[in-house]
């Protein structure tokens, strides 16, 4: 049985696992831009849907994604209403893709049209260019697969007004900066009882106070400033989308090497769950993605949720979110459980992940870095696999959010990538 | 206060051992763990209850998820009732809506012509165990039972690629079992793993089955570690051992190397000796049946020749 130097290999896993969380953790992302998805993301085009998740088909769709892709498709003019929107997805005249092969990440059904306006983020240190659309809040809200009118209406008013605003704030930072440093947003929040997936209370407080000033310099009118900070200050999840194009440029950085084993995408499309794992380059390896277990808004039970879907989990990916639940005490009385269970999560993550971030830190866990770079060989080896904290959509379009809870991706996808893995470097 | 448990499946053993109308003690609890329990019944089985989705004739699998540490004792007394099994003054096991678990092979076809195949999916085995963590397992060259399995391979394995090596073979044995720490000792579980494979296999290349006395087994090993070797080297096996060596006779390396990973986290390195037990005798039966000889390149490639350990 012939065989290639066994351990020859895992020393060059060692290099190439150490190099890649090294780039994920000195990745440098900065908000620097935004601008419509077909102006900024390279490849979108009309008739293009960026979706969360592994690749899927009209036809394979959730509920919640299916509501989300009409309400896009109403959004763009394509359709007028539910069923032209419906009779035109089924017709193929729509184009898939996932977020992730553009380099972008959206939550929950994480569509991306031509004409939504996105957020640019710049890798300072590694040159990589990421992106993310802008956050609507939450409950009836297109990413749950929402789409009556009051979600296209509201928007249009986000990219009518809001990114207006956000644009003309950008140029202005940019008169004196690169743009919005993410990382010590994000470091910072994470000592203020953010967890930075389903709690962005701090990290909005914290960016809000560092665009005000240029956005009250900006020369819009008084009205559309004051509309659009209030939009942005009321809701909690505001940071999350350029939280999200923030663990993606990490997750960029260390993508890719060849022999690693790190994995540097988690994600899930509300039918599947999907990875990528750096050193097998853009290969899915997919398992049915399971239903959270959460908290339910009145009136909702589990019987209503959806398998769990969104891009979110790349804040985990790059060790951050439900990895450093311990951080955020405060989250449980949203995505449920108790505070020991958030502490006991990211004690677990320590099993399956490569090292502890350099900047990402946990207070309570005397100043313990978090579990960073998910080590597809310690997920085989123990049985464990990430566990993320996520928003629960309904499983029926057009409803939305029904509540909020954690939930473990299956192993077998992680089995499936380590025999490939084997079969490329092994044979 | 009681708790009641519901039971979604028991295995067959388990059942035949446990069940019964009557009310009447059936057995004790020998040991516990946060979501886990070992039964020893009054005629001397094991039964494993968990709430772990692995099926195996010699357990119980329980939905919940509490720990129950708290709740059951070793030395409670565990009791037949009609639909339930009571442990202890606190906990019933409710049969009621259980399913039945008997393992089945599907060994009696014999081995597929394609089970020449499965060479390129243990190489990927072999790999996935070099690149994985496997401190303080028979891998480990620093581990108490890595010696020892190096020279049982040579002075056991390696001469039952010819006939007749079956009384070498466990006089070698003998000299790993106990051997290594932990709940069930590598030496155990490596050899159980060997066993197990090449016991269901034997019969396709015309070998006996290799059987080791039960009570010259207790004498090197705990009774519990003894009990689960001798439930591999009987082939009462587990549903991922039966789907890894069924997988293997079918020739289909894919699910051969799927059923390896479902294994590799099972205790504290138990899964991890288990495989490498499993990928020699899977080996062997392959030299046996092809006539090949590369058992000995398997073992180098695991680290594990005499010469270079």
């Amino acid at each position: 049985m012939a065989s290639r130097n066994p351990s020859g290999i895992k020393d060059e896993i060692e290099k190439a696992d150490q190099q890649a969380v090294e780039r994920m953790m000195e990745s440098d992302p900065v908000w620097a831009d935004i601008g419509l998805a077909r102006k900024v993301i390279p490849g979108v085009k009309e008739k293009m849907l960026l979706h969360a998740g592994p690749p899927i088909k009209w036809d394979r769709m959730s509920g919640p994604m299916k509501g989300a892709v009409m309400g896009a498709s109403i959004y763009e003019g394509w359709a007028r209403d539910e069923a032209e929107a419906e009779k035109l997805a089924k017709s193929g005249a729509i184009t898939f893709v996932p977020n992730h092969h553009h380099n972008a990440a959206g939550p929950m059904a994480g569509i991306i049209s031509p004409n939504m306006p996105v957020y640019v983020v710049h890798d300072r240190k590694y040159g990589n260019k990421t992106y993310s659309n802008l956050n609507e809040g939450i409950g009836k809200v297109l990413r749950y697969g929402a789409y009556s009118s009051e979600v296209i209406q509201r928007l249009v008013w986000m990219r009518d007004t809001l990114a207006v605003t956000l644009e003309a704030t950008i140029r202005q930072i940019k008169k004196e900066k690169d743009g919005v440093a993410m990382k010590p947003i994000v470091t910072q929040a994470l000592t203020m009882g953010d967890d930075c997936h389903n709690r962005y209370n701090a990290a909005t407080a914290l960016f809000l106070r560092e665009i005000t000033p240029y956005m009250m310099q900006s020369g819009l009118d008084k009205k559309t400033l004051i509309d659009s900070f209030n939009f942005m200050a009321q809701n909690n999840f505001t940071l999350l989308n350029l939280g999200m194009a923030s663990g993606k440029a990490m997750s960029v950085a260390a993508h890719k090497i060849k022999y690693c084993t790190i994995v540097t995408v988690l994600t899930r499309n509300g039918t599947d769950a999907g990875i990528w794992v750096s050193g097998l380059n853009n290969e899915w390896f997919t398992a049915p993605a399971p239903v959270p277990k959460g908290v339910w808004f009145p009136g909702f039970t589990e019987k209503d949720a959806n398998p769990d879907l969104g891009d979110s989990s790349i804040t985990e990916t790059a060790g951050y979110g439900g990895f450093a639940m311990a951080a955020a005490p405060g989250i449980v009385s949203w995505v449920g459980g108790s505070v020991a269970y958030a502490i006991e999560n990211t004690q677990k993550m320590y099993e399956i992940t490569y090292t502890k971030h350099k900047y990402f830190i946990i207070p309570f866990l005397d100043f313990q870095g978090t579990p960073t770079g998910v080590d597809l060989r310690k997920v085989v080896r123990t049985g464990i696999t990430p566990t993320i904290n996520t928003g629960i959509a309904h499983k029926e379009a057009g409803i939305g959010q029904v509540g909020a809870g954690m939930v473990s991706f299956p192993l077998e996808m992680f089995k499936e990538a380590l025999k490939s893995y084997a079969q490329k470097y092994g044979l | 206060m009681t708790v009641t448990l519901r039971a979604n499946c028991i295995g067959s053993l388990a059942a035949r051992e446990l069940v019964s109308d009557d009310s009447r003690i059936v057995g004790q609890v020998i040991n516990t763990f946060a979501n886990s329990f070992y039964l020893k019944t009054v005629s001397g089985e094991l039964v494993f209850v968990t709430n772990r989705p692995l099926r195996s004739p010699v357990s119980i699998n329980l939905d919940s998820t509490s720990n129950w540490d708290q709740l059951v004792k070793a030395m409670d007394t565990v009791q037949a009732r009609p639909n339930e099994i009571h442990v202890g003054p606190e906990i019933r096991l409710d049969l009621s809506a259980t399913s039945y678990y008997e393992d089945e092979s599907i060994l009696s076809k014999g081995l597929n012509p394609r089970f020449s195949e499965i060479g390129d999916a243990m190489r990927v085995v072999v790999l996935i165990l070099r690149i994985i963590d496997t401190n303080q397992s028979v891998l480990d060259e620093h581990s108490l039972a890595h010696k020892g399995i190096a020279s049982f391979l040579c002075d056991g394995v390696l001469p039952l690629l010819r006939s007749h090596a079956e009384e070498r073979f466990r006089e070698a044995a003998f000299g790993i079992i106990g051997l290594g720490s932990g709940f069930t000792p590598q030496g155990d579980d490596a050899l159980g793993g060997f066993l197990a494979t090449h016991n269901s296999l034997a019969n396709t290349v015309r070998r006996p089955p290799i059987l080791l006395n039960f009570a010259s087994l207790q004498q090197k090993t705990s009774w519990i570690s003894a009990k689960l070797f001798d439930y591999m080297q009987h082939q009462i096996l587990d549903n991922q051992m039966r789907r890894l060596i069924d997988s293997a006779a079918i020739g289909n390396g894919d699910s051969v190397v799927l059923a390896f990973e479902g294994i590799l986290p099972r205790g504290h390195t138990s899964g991890i000796d288990i495989s490498v037990g499993t990928v020699l005798g899977l080996s062997l039966i392959r030299d046996i049946a092809l006539g090949k000889e590369e058992t000995e390149t398997t073992i180098r490639s695991l680290g594990l020749y005499p010469e270079d350990v």
